[in-house]
């Protein structure tokens, strides 16, 4: 989204050059129902900026995170915020775990007022269950991004463009001798696709990325931006060949506002995401070859969402502090957010700093309410 | 749950989104109904009815599993692909009509022809099938306490000497591609046949009374509580198998069936995820299992074919058939959610029997189908069987071996 963009450029035009390595670890409840009641997990994370030469700058991140959610019920899927509401959904649920390789890449060069970027970004993703049903999801996200833009004086404007392909593969297997449980595709909010529910186990999302963003930065002063984001996807299941049965089209637009000082920053962004989906309609069958009737619009939602960021850096003695608070909102999960983050960097030798950074969430649901601790830690130089 | 207090920050961002959300989407809503629907209009052909009251028309839904009904001969429902029924009353007496795979793109006509409901002709019928077998307290599958229940649902005391016992060959939940070699509307491909012994006086069945037939007629108990006493059955059938790795159980006390055909060479299991369809027939008189086999025209090569995204492509199957004009009762069974098909002529049954949405469903075991009780009469249970199974049979009962025995 627009906050993700928001610190693209921003690294681009106002931090300067230095490499973060740092764990952190996560515990709390979990934050909805999909979630499971408890979560709890870690991250190993590099990233750095570095400046080749006054123009030229290359940037690069690279993470590793593993999480576990217990009690999870209902939707197997991974990045079911993404794919919602075309889940594969059981009604045992169970202690679902999460791996993620995140890794990006890029180039920077600012000559002659003109400013532009090209970059990398990939996400592999698998989470699984090791009790029935034992749901298996590989998860490969790929995005290509480029931006082109002008300098003047302390402000940028910039225009960047995106493009990516996204792929899932969502497995459910039974190793219980006496059976299955009913496997259901969903094909709204609270409607299975009858006909493919039950022993159609192997599903395939099949999607593609696409949008830009017109972004005004400053290195000191007002920021402003908006940005278009398409996502699409079928979802196809496996039975001898590949059956579409629905189609997601979700359009997102959204803007920001804000404003950047040397010592604080706050920006506030508002959106609303449409989402359109479409149901493949079968007649008949021979030897599981369906025949498609024909493709008929079935659903149809707009959701907004928003946060506030603001940061505040507060120069010590012997290092510094970060204070970061923000808040969230995401009409369809329903779910209200507030981060609280306090970092302490801590100088040990020469241009190396320690930091410390711990992190307290609430979220907050229409009937329910869930806490989380991250505490961050590493190394800066 | 604790109550949801909004802080500072929050109430700072529903102002911030509000406006911004009022600027840039004005119109912002939430939809959700946006199915397309159209309106199907039936022509109901009823020769030689002259009034037709109590009218149901039903469109179901065959890819959500849904249906719609109505009043009237005309129904809107969402767009998609239908089976539509009609059931009315016709110069007083139930009358049906069926039509199979509608498609209901836009607005549309649909001509249907009305038929009165058989009544049952006072013959045998299989009144409770449980083919799933049970699950033991250790949470393992147990299958050898399958049973049929018989009953007879006529006037008069019947003799079961005879009557056969019959698995489809074909599968309800794998559709072939017949074309011109549709044999149903003549034949019931079987792939198992075990018939009644007797001469034709041995074993009298009263009104309302019925036969218990067991996999393997014994006290299932002593091995699984959750299982049934089966050694009191009245029959049960037996094979002799080639392979000591399957082999079958005798209850010398108890009759076995005469097996005339099956296509295993070693113990016969009636499909246990409910994607065969079960009959009762009687060969015609004189008729004796020697000649039928000697028959080579009730031995059929038929082809069919296989369609898949790389093409369609020929194939060929034989099997034995047993006519239509033979079958006592037909009982289709398929999945719920599975069904691709009608084994068997739909004028024999237009519908199907299941105890669980899914074969593989986990919790099938213990389950059987259950023909519903139409009337007591005298004291004398009457059983529904209007050839359609959809609507007379209760489905996932919890079995019972001796439900129909007074």
């Amino acid at each position: 989204m627009l906050t993700t963009i928001l610190v693209i450029l921003t690294a681009l035009v106002t931090d300067t050059a230095r490499t973060d390595l740092f764990l952190s670890g996560q515990f709390g409840q979990g934050t909805q129902v999909l979630e499971g009641r408890q979560t709890g997990g870690f991250e190993v994370k590099a990233q750095s900026v570095y400046d080749i030469n006054p123009v030229s700058r290359v940037f690069g991140e690279a993470s590793y995170t593993w999480q576990d959610c217990e009690q999870t019920r209902g939707v197997d899927n991974a990045d079911y915020r993404l794919t919602a509401p075309y889940w594969t959904m059981d009604t045992i649920g169970g202690d679902l775990r999460r791996e993620i390789y995140y890794f990006r890449g890029g180039y920077r060069m600012l000559k002659n007022h003109i400013l532009w970027h090209a970059a990398l970004q990939f996400r592999a993703e698998q989470s699984y269950r090791m009790r029935d049903p034992r749901a298996k999801n590989k998860v490969s996200d790929l995005r290509v991004e480029a931006s082109i833009g002008y300098q003047w004086n302390r402000y940028a404007f910039s225009l960047m463009a995106y493009g990516g392909r996204y792929k899932q593969n969502n497995e459910i297997r039974f190793y219980s001798e006496l059976g299955e449980t009913t496997i259901y595709h969903m094909v709204n909010d609270d409607e299975p696709y009858a006909r493919f529910s039950s022993n159609n186990k192997v599903s395939y999302y099949s999607g593609y990325r696409a949008g830009g963003a017109l972004q005004l930065l400053p290195t000191t002063g007002f920021m402003a931006g908006i940005q278009y984001d398409w996502f699409t996807f079928t979802k196809e299941l496996t039975i001898n060949t590949q059956v579409p049965i629905v189609r997601l089209n979700s359009h997102t637009l959204s803007a920001q506002f804000g404003y950047v000082s040397q010592r604080w920053r706050v920006h506030a962004t508002a959106g609303m995401e449409l989402k359109r989906g479409e149901q493949y309609i079968y007649g008949d069958n021979a030897n599981n070859y369906y025949q498609l009737l024909l493709v008929t619009q079935n659903y149809s939602k707009n959701y907004l969402f928003g946060n506030l960021y603001g940061d505040y850096r507060l120069n010590l003695p012997l290092g510094d502090m970060l204070f970061v608070g923000k808040a969230n909102y995401d009409q369809f999960l329903q779910h209200w957010s507030e981060q609280v983050q306090i970092r302490y960097t801590f100088p040990i030798k020469n241009r190396y700093s320690w930091f410390v950074a711990p992190q307290a969430c609430l979220h907050q649901y229409d009937h329910a309410q869930a806490w989380q601790i991250i505490l961050a830690t590493g190394l800066t130089f | 749950m604790i109550n949801t207090q909004k802080n500072v920050w929050t109430r700072l961002l529903i102002l911030v989104l509000s406006l911004l959300s009022i600027v840039l989407f004005p119109s912002c809503e939430k939809k959700t109904d946006v199915a397309d629907t159209a309106k199907v209009t039936v022509v109901l052909h009823a020769d030689g009815i002259s009034q037709v009251s109590n009218l149901a028309l039903t469109a179901h839904d065959i890819n959500m599993n849904k249906d719609y009904t109505d009043s009237a001969l005309v129904i809107t429902v969402p767009v998609g692909y239908y089976d539509l029924s009609v059931h009315a009353l016709g110069d007083g007496q139930a009358i049906r009509a069926y039509k199979r795979g509608v498609k209901v793109e836009r607005d549309c006509t649909v001509e249907m022809n009305a038929s009165f409901v058989p009544q049952g002709d006072g013959n045998f019928v299989l009144a409770e099938i449980f083919f799933a077998g049970t699950e033991t307290p250790e949470g393992k599958r147990y299958i050898g306490d399958k049973y049929f229940v018989l009953f007879n649902n006529a006037a008069d005391t019947l003799s079961a000497d005879g009557l056969i016992l019959l698995e489809a060959d074909l599968n309800s939940a794998q559709k072939y591609d017949l074309g011109d070699h549709d044999f149903r509307d003549k034949y019931f491909a079987v792939d198992a046949m075990y018939r009644i012994p007797g001469d034709g006086n041995t074993y009298r069945v009263a009104p309302g009374q019925m036969i218990l037939i067991a996999d393997n007629a014994m006290n299932h108990t002593a091995a699984n509580a959750n299982s049934f006493d089966l050694s009191q059955a009245d029959f049960e059938w037996y094979d002799v198998s080639s392979s000591a790795g399957a082999t079958d159980v005798d209850n010398p006390d108890v009759t076995n069936l005469d097996k005339l055909y099956c296509y295993t060479q070693t113990i016969w299991v009636p499909h246990n995820q409910g994607h065969k369809s079960f009959g009762l027939a009687r060969f015609p008189e004189g008729l004796t299992a020697e000649q039928y086999f000697a028959t080579d025209s009730l031995y059929v090569k038929y082809d069919y074919e296989v369609v898949t995204s790389a093409g369609t492509f020929s194939q060929s199957r034989k099997s034995y058939m047993i006519p239509n004009e033979w079958i006592v009762d037909m009982v289709n069974m398929a999945p719920s959610e599975t069904f691709q098909w009608l084994t068997s002529s739909d004028k024999l049954d237009a519908g199907y029997a299941y105890v669980a949405p899914t074969g593989s469903d986990v919790t099938r075991f213990g389950k059987a189908v259950r023909r519903k009780t139409k009337a007591i009469l005298n004291g004398v249970r009457v059983l529904q069987d209007t050839n359609n199974s959809t609507d007379d049979f209760e489905m996932g009962v919890a079995a019972n071996p001796f439900y129909f025995k007074n």
